[in-house]
């Protein structure tokens, strides 16, 4: 038997672990405490980076964007899911559409932005590309740049399996 | 034919850095960042309203059942639990809704520090599938935007080696001092108690907790008590007496870990209709047994 990695995290789920903790979740409270909590994450987002990332338009602000007409992004950094996080197709595990789509590109410290990173919407806490305070960015621990770059180097263009 | 042994560790792990090791700057830097990742506030002051502590107590046991059952790297519990206090130390949950918080923050700290993570559908069964693998991934969203993406926090474990490595100690006792070491952080992780203290304090504590449980603080005069304490303070610039309370309030969470087992046991004896299975529900984790203090 060849040792393939199916062979891993097979320990299955012993019954006494399997328990409900608190008693009946209310999945429709649930829904909508998801729902307010990301828009208000989204709400942070808007104001933090003047761009309303659901109709991805820019707003009045601090940042300057620049419109740019893109389709070589690798398909794997393409979001499938709408700003709320429900995936646009049918699989729940985001299958990646490859549709060309409008960006838009910061105009001020374009070498500190990743057109993924303007495209990955709710990130209102990273400090990465804030025009005032390039500095800033040197004595981050890690920034999302960094991340971006490094992946996209390891795995150029491949989708997710 | 060739024959195969299937029971080899089949994650691939990287052998331990000696230049992240050997490096006192490394060190140095985790104890300057460390703080940037405690939760904001002792949250079932300010925050919660719904949940107790005692409740912050029964998802953090399980979480550790789960990740001990599913052979987790040792830091994803206590990284999975960073997750979850900073999450509540921000956002007002409710007391149904706690338990898929848990699961979240395994299903994070899981992928963010192992080869193989813990799948979705897996941590949806351990809720006895009262969660639906699509609320998972939501709040996984809603998690990761509360916690700013920032998820490489530090946590005690980052803090042993350097520790550890810096102690005179007997060459063949290293691995069960680590061993117990290990199990003292994963006990802080479930009492909340420690939520605030930063992880090398806990690191500390922990390793002496162990040291001072194997009784190799006698008999050498460099590592009576004291002057163990003396060192341990030292290596983390953690204040002498901060460190002792630190630690003697392991040890004293310990015991009482131990006297609930025992009751448990004893209940058993009393109630021999209820099976193994339940009584094995004890919150203790299962590397305490083996400890004596």
């Amino acid at each position: 038997m060849p040792l393939s990695q199916s062979n891993i995290r097979q320990a299955p789920c012993s019954k006494k672990l399997c328990r409900n903790l608190f008693g009946p979740v209310d999945h429709e409270q649930l829904q909508s405490d998801f729902q307010d909590l990301m828009r208000q994450q989204l709400q942070e987002a808007q104001c933090r980076w003047n761009f309303d990332f659901e109709t991805e338009t820019p707003l009045e602000g601090n940042f300057k964007w620049e419109r740019v007409w893109c389709v070589d992004v690798p398909p794997a950094r393409m979001s499938s899911r709408d700003p709320l996080g429900h995936p646009k197709g049918s699989s729940s595990t985001g299958e990646k559409s490859a549709s060309p789509r409008v960006h838009f590109r910061l105009c001020a410290n374009k070498d500190l932005l990743d057109l993924p990173l303007l495209n990955a919407a709710a990130q209102p806490g990273s400090e990465v590309g804030k025009p005032s305070s390039p500095r800033s960015l040197k004595r981050k621990q890690t920034s999302m740049k960094d991340f971006y770059s490094s992946k996209r180097r390891s795995v150029p263009c491949k989708p997710d399996p | 034919m060739e024959l195969l042994c299937c029971e080899v560790d089949p994650v691939r792990r990287a052998l331990p850095d000696p230049n992240l090791l050997y490096d006192d700057r490394v060190l140095h830097n985790l104890l300057t960042i460390e703080e940037r990742y405690l939760p904001q506030c002792s949250y079932f002051k300010c925050v919660q309203k719904d949940i107790q502590p005692f409740m912050r107590r029964m998802v953090a046991t399980w979480m550790l059942e789960v990740c001990e059952e599913q052979k987790c790297e040792e830091e994803v519990f206590p990284l999975a639990v960073n997750y979850l206090d900073r999450f509540l130390a921000v956002v007002p949950t409710r007391k149904c809704h706690l338990q898929l918080l848990g699961a979240v923050c395994m299903f994070l700290a899981s992928k963010l520090k192992e080869t193989i993570p813990l799948t979705a559908e897996k941590l949806c069964i351990y809720t006895d599938n009262s969660i639906k693998l699509q609320e998972l991934l939501e709040w996984e969203l809603v998690v990761l935007g509360k916690l700013k993406w920032n998820l490489a926090a530090v946590t005690p474990h980052d803090f042993t080696e350097h520790i550890l490595k810096k102690l005179p100690l007997p060459k063949d006792k290293l691995l069960l001092i680590r061993k117990h070491a290990q199990t003292f952080i994963a006990l802080c992780a479930t009492d909340f108690n420690f939520a605030m203290y930063p992880p090398s304090m806990i690191a500390t504590g922990s390793v002496g907790a162990a040291i001072c449980g194997l009784q190799l603080d006698d008999g050498e005069s460099s590592f009576s008590g004291d002057s163990l304490t003396e060192l341990l303070a030292k290596i983390t610039s953690t204040d002498v007496d901060c460190l002792k309370a630190c630690q003697e309030q392991i040890e004293s969470v310990l015991v009482s870990n131990l006297r609930e087992q025992q009751q448990q046991v004893r209940q058993q004896q009393s109630n021999p209709s209820k099976t193994v299975d339940e009584v094995d529900q004890a919150s203790t984790p299962t590397d305490v047994r083996d400890i004596n203090l």
